[in-house]
């Protein structure tokens, strides 16, 4: 992956995850409001975003950034899906639904599982290159 | 550890592993004796003990883990029990584990057994990893240098595992070589101390040499049990020498060159211990986990309320004698599942706790925010705890194990009950609810502060009143990060949700039932030996202004904060899903002493089972008395302050 | 040089000279490879500037100030606010373009020499290519020098 990859994958990123962030913390589209998790999606978006800040010649931090964000990414889907069974689930118990499909926030789910592809790929590219 | 199995008391079939912390030692123990372990405390300290049994080829061994160690020394408790175990009980076989990442650093250990005894493995455990970063250790030629067998292990893929077995049970028996000289000027002191300490037959168990070697380097304990104290210390040159050695080995046995350039460990801590990112991941990472938390146990409680709850029904229905019935149903069925409710909650924290430490986050997270804590005299670590304590007390005062520093460790141990537990919400819900309506969450809010500054402020005054407010040294290795292993992780979780399990269990049951008798006797309710008490405690609270009811309910709050809640209840009115059913309060007190009150709930006496693990991980009833002497001096003076501020108001 | 661990730059590598410790302390240092000579490099610094992760034998261990200052190190890099009197090569130069230009003016620039005439209290005291000049600590500690 050339330079100029690395740069578009980190902006790709951040701005998914900004965009993400603004939706959850007004719940506009498919989503509930949640300030919270807005904020935590935001710092996923930050560290896309630091690594834009990384020296260009730097690639190995570039990369970092990438590898981590990625992953946390994924982490963050992973959270989602949890909370949004455990809802389910005590909803079962009382015997009324408490979800709705914006609770799910099926965009953080989404872009979480297809972002974190690249968490593989800049794993793969850190092992095998001596940076 | 005896060998039961032929009646013949038997040391020399006992295995004791060492190594350096972080080497995988726990993953080749849990490797060799598989579940057949158990974890128990090191005689008079708070050191977690792990002995199992390994079977191997109509072989049975004992096998003991050692507390992770760098060296001989006794500057730490760990070395201390490693090496007291090494010198006093002899085991068979002393197994060093290192890592084959890092193999300078574990042989430096290995070299100080090496000194001590013969009967020694070494097993080189990564060494898959080791692979991955270019080099390949030649066994054979270790060996060879070392004169001790030498095995290459895999913890994670099993390699060399079978074969570790295999060279533990084959019993061969050698005394101790030496393996290097040191200068001629300490040879020479080596030879007259040497000398001197032969003359004195309560040492003869011991290695003379090593006993000498110690006494060059100035060690505590050796000194006294020889007598011996010499005025020069040799031990920056014997280190050095050990070093040189050490390279000598290396430079033959490791082939390859190490690869240039981050590996993935770097390449990860570069983001999270990022100077801005590290710690907003940080609480990102604390946020998701107290969140996952609180919504994963949820229905779990749910589950729980429910099973306990068709438990008393059926059995209320068995059973004829109305107190028999009370004392099941209400004492014990209540009293402990009030604690049960809260297991899933203490379960995933743990489960949270031991992922973040398995992965080898943890010590980053500490690293992060350790400035901060380094102003309340406590380190990074000691956070990592006190956030559990959000969860309960006892989950958090058990995780300062893992706290090296004994002081830092007791100071944490006596705030953490300041730390406003989930136990105590149910009680802040119900009276601020009853008394502030839509604002009961900005008084909950507060609370959580004050718990915060109460906690922090304490943790000064603690430091200074016990400790002379030295603040504690930090020097904490940074780990590799790994994959965490789930057997690992389970095994993890489950042991320290159980200790949680008998510890609560235990007091929560005895202290049900005496409530239940307090408050049952001779008549339920207003004229029970409950009601008693807390009249006669009333003239007490008569500056805070609270009722009998409220008193009765603070104490029947010692066994569990919890209580409080169905004690108020069942004083003041039915049982009702929202909590307004209290409304008949608002009569009697006024808002400013509902707010003392809660105050006096969130900071006072710390619950049953908190007392007993702050007993039993301090090891003294001195910290016990204080705890709840200091807390009810805080509770009175904090809530009688809020009252009268709260009256202007 | 020989300076304090705690004023090595990061990224730096050093060499161990001393260990003015008490024997406890330069014991547990020592089973971790703090020795005479072993190479030790500085590989991160927290936040708020302290505590500072340092790699020695291949392991990264975190040590505070109040350990890392009692730790000499030979080094050929430090930051210019540490900078004993004497004449060094500038290395690096931490800032943006606007800084780089000030400092320009006053002749410090990457790869040229300059000389630290004083350093006491709040100033820096140098000459560089000609120009006297006193640059603020919080300007040095920016600037990276090189031993000649």
């Amino acid at each position: 992956m050339r330079g100029r990859s690395i740069t578009f994958w980190l902006i790709f990123g951040g701005v998914l995850f900004a965009a993400l962030a603004i939706n959850s913390f007004y719940g506009l589209l498919l989503t509930d409001h949640d300030p919270f998790l807005a904020i935590i999606i935001g710092i996923n978006s930050a560290i896309y975003f630091f690594g834009i800040a990384e020296k260009k010649s730097d690639v190995r931090k570039r990369y970092s950034h990438l590898l981590v964000g990625s992953f946390f990414a994924y982490v963050l889907s992973i959270y989602q899906v949890l909370v949004v069974f455990s809802v389910w689930l005590e909803g079962l118990l009382i015997s009324s639904c408490l979800l709705t499909i914006e609770a799910l926030n099926l965009p953080l789910i989404i872009s979480g599982f297809a972002i974190s592809f690249l968490f593989d790929f800049a794993k793969k590219q850190i092992e095998t290159n001596n940076f | 550890m005896e060998n039961h199995r032929d009646g013949i008391e038997s040391r020399e079939s006992t295995i004791a592993l060492l190594g350096n912390p972080n080497v995988g030692k726990t993953s080749i123990f849990n490797a060799l004796t598989g579940s057949r372990q158990i974890v128990a405390n090191w005689p008079g300290v708070t050191v977690e003990k792990r002995a199992g049994v390994m079977k191997h080829h109509n072989h049975t061994v004992d096998v003991i883990d050692l507390p992770g160690t760098y060296t001989l020394g006794a500057t730490s408790l760990d070395e201390k029990i490693a090496r007291d175990f090494l010198v006093n009980e002899k085991p068979g076989v002393a197994m060093v584990i290192g890592d084959a990442v890092n193999l300078e650093r574990s042989l430096y250990l290995l070299l100080q057994v090496l000194e001590l005894r013969g009967d020694v493995v070494l097993a080189v455990n990564a060494v898959d990893e080791a692979r991955k970063a270019g080099f390949e250790i030649d066994r054979n030629e270790l060996s060879k240098q070392l004169g001790i067998p030498v095995v290459v292990t895999s913890a994670v893929t099993g390699e060399g595992i079978e074969e570790l077995k295999n060279t533990l049970v084959k019993s061969t028996k050698s005394g101790s070589h030496v393996h290097y000289l040191f200068s001629d000027e300490v040879e020479a002191h080596l030879r007259d101390l040497s000398e001197r300490i032969r003359g004195n037959p309560s040492l003869a168990g011991i290695d003379e040499r090593w006993l000498s070697i110690k006494l060059l380097e100035r060690d505590d304990e050796v000194q006294k049990i020889t007598g011996i104290t010499l005025d020069y210390d040799f031990s920056v040159e014997i280190a050095e020498t050990r070093y040189k050695y050490i390279k000598r080995i290396l430079s033959t046995s490791v082939k390859g060159k190490e690869k240039i350039g981050w590996n993935f460990s770097e390449a990860i801590d570069h983001v999270l211990t990022h100077r801005f990112l590290g710690i907003l991941i940080f609480l990102a990472v604390m946020y998701i986990i107290f969140q996952l938390t609180f919504t994963i146990s949820g229905p779990l409680s749910i589950m729980i309320e429910e099973l306990l709850g068709g438990l008393g029904r059926a059995l209320g229905g068995l059973i004829g004698i109305d107190w028999l019935r009370s004392l099941v149903v209400e004492g014990i069925i209540g009293g402990v599942g009030a604690v049960l409710v809260f297991v899933p909650n203490i379960f995933i924290l743990f489960l949270a706790l031991g992922i973040l430490e398995e992965t080898g986050y943890l010590p980053r997270a500490a690293f992060v925010i350790d400035r901060i804590m380094y102003a309340m005299k406590l380190s990074g670590r000691s956070f990592i705890s006190m956030l559990l304590g959000f969860g309960c007390n006892v989950s958090s005062i058990m995780s300062t194990r893992s706290i090296s520093e004994p002081k830092e460790r007791i100071v944490t141990i006596l705030v953490s009950p300041f730390i406003s537990c989930s136990a105590r919400l149910p009680v802040y819900v119900l009276i601020a609810g009853t008394f502030f309506g839509a604002r009961a969450g900005v008084v909950i809010f507060f609370l959580y502060v004050l718990s915060i500054v109460i906690t922090v402020l304490s943790a000064l005054l603690i430091n200074k009143l016990f400790f002379k407010g030295e603040p504690s040294t930090l020097i904490m290795e940074l780990p590799r990060y790994r994959k965490p292993r789930l057997s690992s992780i389970i095994l993890y979780t489950w042991n320290k949700g159980r200790h949680f399990l008998e510890k609560a269990g235990t007091i929560i049951l005895g202290a049900s039932v005496v409530i239940w008798v307090l408050s049952y006797f001779p008549s339920e309710g207003t004229g029970s030996f409950a009601a008693m008490i807390g009249k006669s405690l009333e003239p007490l609270f008569i500056p805070l202004g609270y009722t009998w009811e409220m008193i009765t309910s603070l104490v029947f709050g010692i066994a569990a904060k919890e209580v409080i809640v169905s004690s108020l209840t069942t004083f003041f009115g039915n049982p009702s899903v929202t909590g307004t059913s209290l409304g008949v309060i608002r009569t009697l007190i006024t808002p400013e002493v509902a707010l003392s009150f809660l105050v006096f709930v969130l900071l006072y006496v710390p619950c049953m089972p908190t007392l007993a693990v702050i007993k039993n991980e301090t090891g003294s009833y001195k910290y016990v008395f204080f705890s709840v002497f200091y807390s009810l001096a805080v509770a009175y003076i904090v809530a009688l302050i809020v009252r009268l501020v709260g009256g202007l108001l | 040089m020989v300076v304090p661990l705690s004023r090595m730059c990061e990224g730096e590598k050093g060499k161990i000279r001393k260990l003015e410790l008490p024997p406890l302390t330069r014991e547990r240092l020592c089973g971790l490879g703090f020795v005479s000579g072993e190479e030790i490099q500085l590989v991160k610094v927290a936040p708020f500037g302290d505590p500072k992760v340092f790699r020695i034998k291949g392991t990264d261990i975190t040590l505070r100030e109040d350990i890392s200052m009692w730790i000499l190190v030979e080094t050929s890099s430090v930051p210019l606010s540490y900078a004993t009197n004497g004449e060094y090569f500038v290395s690096i130069i931490n800032g943006g373009m606007g800084f780089r230009e000030r400092l320009r003016m006053v002749g410090v620039e990457v790869g040229k020499k300059i000389n630290v005439t004083g350093n006491i209290g709040k100033r820096i005291e140098i000459n560089a290519n000609g120009i006297r000049s006193a640059l603020s600590r919080g300007q040095a500690m920016r600037i990276i020098v090189r031993e000649r």
